[in-house]
């Protein structure tokens, strides 16, 4: 019966009412994200030969000149994975490669590991900070015993893959404005459970496709905190981190006022570990959301104003594309909900399966071209997230999206990302009452 | 005290107390007069040096002597402090003419636990931690250690010091008592801690924070300082402007820590080599031999004051086999001395009769064998059985050796010429001579007499004119006396 009213419903459908009706994935989500992604994408892939003998002379220039590369790995409680990030470095095939790490603050084993790895020199600079300053002061302890001319920052959990660090360097012997470098991330813990699986996907389609089309648009306006590259002289010339959450976007908007490129690199992998639970994700997302709102619609809203000394239309377009898409069309969604229940009420159940089938298929598309575009970096376990796609629509449909509307609410009504625990009080309290 | 005796080096007319009591010479403590006082009594400003006429006395074999009471006679103007903790007991003539009731009820009850302890062997008590814990038991006190910067170790135990030699290592006596604590024959109570150099056991070691890169102790230590506002982190140094804290990043002034900033850790930068680094390598240096070492390899020593258990009271009262000879039993069959001699004579008078073949003796005699105790403490052991195994290595098994003390061995030698026992004793002397090289600092002196047996061969006398002469060679060679 349901399928019967189903079908005639899509029989009664004209061209005009699929738009009508469906307004939010024809126009914005599917243009956006599979349509304009599939061009570049197809671009990026006709330049690959010419891309290929040029990477190879800068590979050969690197390989010659043999910088020193430091990673810095601040963190706290983190103890745990730092054999394996050890590990994973002790893999590289680029080797001159220096390991900071800072403990900031950690009440578990996190310092026991960490000396008995920087014995056997296993880790480099083994810096302990008590009383824990946050993620900001941490990262800027590295970066004063920093050395390498380049300097790669890790989330203490994450591990790379073997050709991580050579390829994550590369890009600045391509080009000389290039100021940062953003990684590709990849769940580490792909196989742990349902929610892992779904973060492993979104990955994939969010940064590893997401972030290489913004990339190649010049639109990139983060650098991932888990793994990320920059010349040290001109992160010392910026001063390094500011106080965060969302320090990683901020500093990639820095760069950006610099009139230095950002670009993302699909095949520098790193492994990251996600959370394991729902209750994890919704808890680190609402604190990423937050951080939308705080740096790029407070702290870097000169972007937006034309009189301004450095105003550059990239800028401009790179943090409107943010906002658009990040708060403005997320909300979208909720009108889009209000419209059909107010006036459409009766088709709301065909709606939502229509709604579900187009937006898979989207996913589909996106997964199949991203299985083509990162072929070589595929693990099985990424394979097997084909049997994820048909959840994805609830996953980032619904569940990421309530979310990001709570934290975008939440900033901008209450200022919460100043409470957040992930910053000690006392440097959040400054932060508040400087309206940082 | 009425018997008690002054002893004096040197001339005896300069003792201002001749005429009150009776004298016996330092360099004759051997006669009756000596061993017949009550106790002696050294002047500190008597004729010769006064801790010199102590050591005589501790470090004399009988224990009539060296377990005498010693009292030390000071007057107002006494600057004998240090001479003091050796010795007894003090006595103040300037105070009392008399002898203080505390110091005769000390005299006495030393007298008392003395009495009983008689010699334990042909020529006194040869082994040093035998005399040292009867000197502990008749004293029946704690000894504890004091720190001191005149002792390589660190630390002294004052009445023992006596019964040492006079080397930097010498002076060092907590390894021997670690050592007889090891044997139950003292318990120790923990005092405290101390680092010692692995190489030459010296406690005086510089501790020094040096660059993990070149090695220099030239660097310059700095707070880390993380200002609350920016995130910024550098060295103190350069948020200072004028007298205030300015923030180089952000420039703004901080002025309460905790409130605007803090210090979560110390930065290192090296002078010399300009290396940055959170935690410097930790080395020491050693005052006396100069190395450099890790304080990880460096020994940490636990000082302890030791009390003689009722164990180690029974050890002093009936003699105690010294540490070496009980791990030589163990390996070789050792025979009493006396019955040595009875074999001897009757080797002796087989060769001669049947003429068929020749015997040896053989004496070995270790000279300093006691430096091996204090130098090695507990590691001693292990030494010994070394020795042991290179002892056995010479022996057949219808050889026959005896041991005098721990130091004085005899070896018969059966249908051995002495042109066989030379090769056997290069041997030994090549084994042994490595093995105290590679292991203590001062190693005692291997010195051998390869005698053929003949009839009427008076073991004692050669024994005696043997240890005369390997005496006087060590005298002569500035090396420890002969046991």
């Amino acid at each position: 019966m349901f399928l019967d009213g189903l079908l005639a419903f899509l029989g009664r459908l004209s061209p005009l009412d699929w738009l009508y009706y469906f307004w939010p994935f024809f126009v914005i989500d599917f243009a956006r994200y599979v349509f304009l992604d599939g061009i570049v994408l197809g671009r990026w892939a006709y330049h690959g030969p010419r891309e290929r003998r040029r990477r190879a002379a800068a590979r050969a220039t690197l390989f010659r000149e043999r910088p020193l590369v430091s990673v810095v790995a601040p963190g706290k409680n983190e103890g745990a994975y730092i054999g394996e990030l050890v590990d994973s470095l002790a893999r590289q095939t680029y080797r001159n490669v220096e390991l900071v790490v800072v403990d900031d603050g950690s009440d578990d084993e996190t310092p026991r590991i960490c000396r008995r790895l920087k014995r056997e020199g296993k880790i480099h600079q083994y810096v302990r900070n008590d009383p824990r300053g946050g993620k900001a002061s941490a990262a800027n302890t590295a970066l004063l015993y920093a050395k390498g001319e380049f300097v790669v920052h890790l989330d203490a959990d994450s591990n790379l893959r073997f050709d991580a660090i050579e390829r994550v360097i590369l890009p600045f012997y391509l080009e000389s404005d290039v100021g940062a470098v953003g990684g590709d991330l990849r769940a580490a813990n792909p196989e742990a459970g349902f929610a892992t699986r779904c973060q492993a996907l979104e990955y994939i389609k969010s940064i590893s496709i997401g972030r290489t089309v913004s990339s190649a648009l010049g639109l990139l306006h983060i650098v991932s905190g888990a793994f990320g590259a920059f010349r040290r002289d001109t992160l010392e010339r910026l001063g390094g981190w500011d106080v965060g959450p969302g320090l990683d976007g901020d500093l990639a908007m820095k760069l950006r006022k610099l009139g230095m490129k950002i670009v993302h690199e699909p095949n520098a992998i790193c492994f990251t570990h996600v959370p394991t639970t729902f209750r994890g994700i919704a808890r680190q997302r609402y604190r990423w959301d937050r951080s939308m709102v705080r740096f790029r619609m407070r702290k870097h809203r000169d972007v937006f104003w034309m009189d301004w000394a450095s105003f550059s239309w990239l800028n401009f377009i790179s943090s409107l594309e943010n906002v658009v898409f990040s708060f403005l069309l997320n909300l979208k969604w909720w009108v889009y909900v209000a419209q059909m229940v107010l006036f459409h009420a009766a088709l709301v159940p065909y709606l939502i399966v229509v709604n579900y089938v187009l937006y898979m298929l989207a996913n589909l598309i996106q997964y199949a071209v991203a299985s083509l575009a990162l072929r070589p970096g595929l693990r099985p376990a990424d394979r097997r997230l084909l049997l994820v796609v048909p959840l994805m629509p609830p996953y980032t449909g619904l569940f990421l999206r309530i979310v990001r509307t709570f934290a975008h609410g939440m900033e901008l009504l209450n200022k919460a990302s100043y409470r957040d625990r992930w910053n000690p009080w006392k440097v959040s309290r400054v932060a508040q009452e400087e309206g940082l | 005290m009425k018997d008690a005796r002054v002893v004096v080096q040197g001339t005896a007319a300069r003792d201002p107390y001749q005429g009150r009591f009776g004298a016996v010479w330092a360099e004759d403590l051997d006669a009756p007069e000596a061993k017949a006082a009550s106790a002696f009594l050294l002047h500190e400003h008597g004729s010769g040096s006064p801790l010199e006429t102590l050591k005589r006395i501790r470090r004399h074999r009988l224990p009539a002597i060296y377990l005498k009471p010693v009292v030390l006679l000071t007057g107002r103007e006494s600057d004998a402090k240090e001479l003091a903790g050796l010795a007894d007991a003090v006595w103040d003539m300037d105070l009392s003419e008399e002898v203080p009731s505390a110091v005769q009820g000390h005299v006495d009850a030393i007298r008392r636990r003395s009495a009983p302890l008689g010699v334990t062997g042909p020529e006194g008590d040869s082994d040093l931690s035998f005399r040292i814990l009867r000197f502990m038991a008749t004293r029946a006190s704690t000894f504890s250690p004091v720190a001191t910067i005149k002792a390589a170790s660190g630390f002294r135990y004052p009445p023992l010091e006596p019964f040492l030699g006079d080397g930097p290592a010498e002076s060092d006596v907590g390894e021997l008592l670690h050592l007889l604590e090891e044997q139950r024959l003292l318990a120790g109570t923990f005092v405290t801690r101390s680092h010692a150099c692995t190489h030459c056991r010296c406690a005086f070691l510089n501790f020094l924070e040096v660059c993990p890169d070149c090695g220099t102790a030239d660097l310059r230590v700095d707070d880390m300082v993380h200002h609350f506002r920016c995130g910024h982190v550098s060295p103190l140094r350069d948020y200072v402007r004028g007298g205030d804290l300015v923030c180089p990043k952000c420039d703004r002034e901080m002025r309460q820590i905790g409130v605007d900033y803090d210090k979560p850790s110390l930065v290192y930068d090296c002078n010399q080599c300009q290396h940055r680094f959170p935690e410097p390598t930790i080395t020491t240096v050693c005052h006396r031999c100069h190395r450099v070492t890790p304080p990880e390899v460096q020994i940490l020593r636990t000082m302890k004051s030791y009390e003689v258990t009722a164990f180690g009271e029974n050890a002093a009262a009936h003699g105690l086999d010294s540490l070496f000879v009980r791990i030589l039993q163990k390996k070789v069959k050792l025979f009493d001395y006396a019955v040595m001699k009875d074999l001897v004579a009757a080797e002796a008078y087989r060769t001669a009769r049947y003429e068929r073949s020749e015997s040896t003796l053989l004496v070995l005699s270790f000279q300093g064998m006691e430096n091996v105790y204090v130098e090695l403490g507990s590691r001693v052991r292990e030494v010994f059985e070394e020795l042991t195994v290179a002892f056995r290595g010479i022996l057949r098994e219808s050889d026959l050796l005896s041991a005098r003390n721990e130091s004085l061995f005899l070896a018969l030698l059966a249908e051995t010429s002495p042109r066989q026992a030379q090769r056997a004793v290069e041997r030994l002397q090549e084994a042994v001579g490595t093995l105290l090289q590679l292991n203590v600092p001062n190693p005692p002196r291997l010195s051998f007499a390869i005698l053929p047996l003949q009839e009427g061969l008076d073991v004692d006398q050669v024994v005696a004119d043997l240890l005369a002469g390997w005496a006087k060679e060590a005298l002569e060679a500035g090396q420890p006396g002969v046991s």
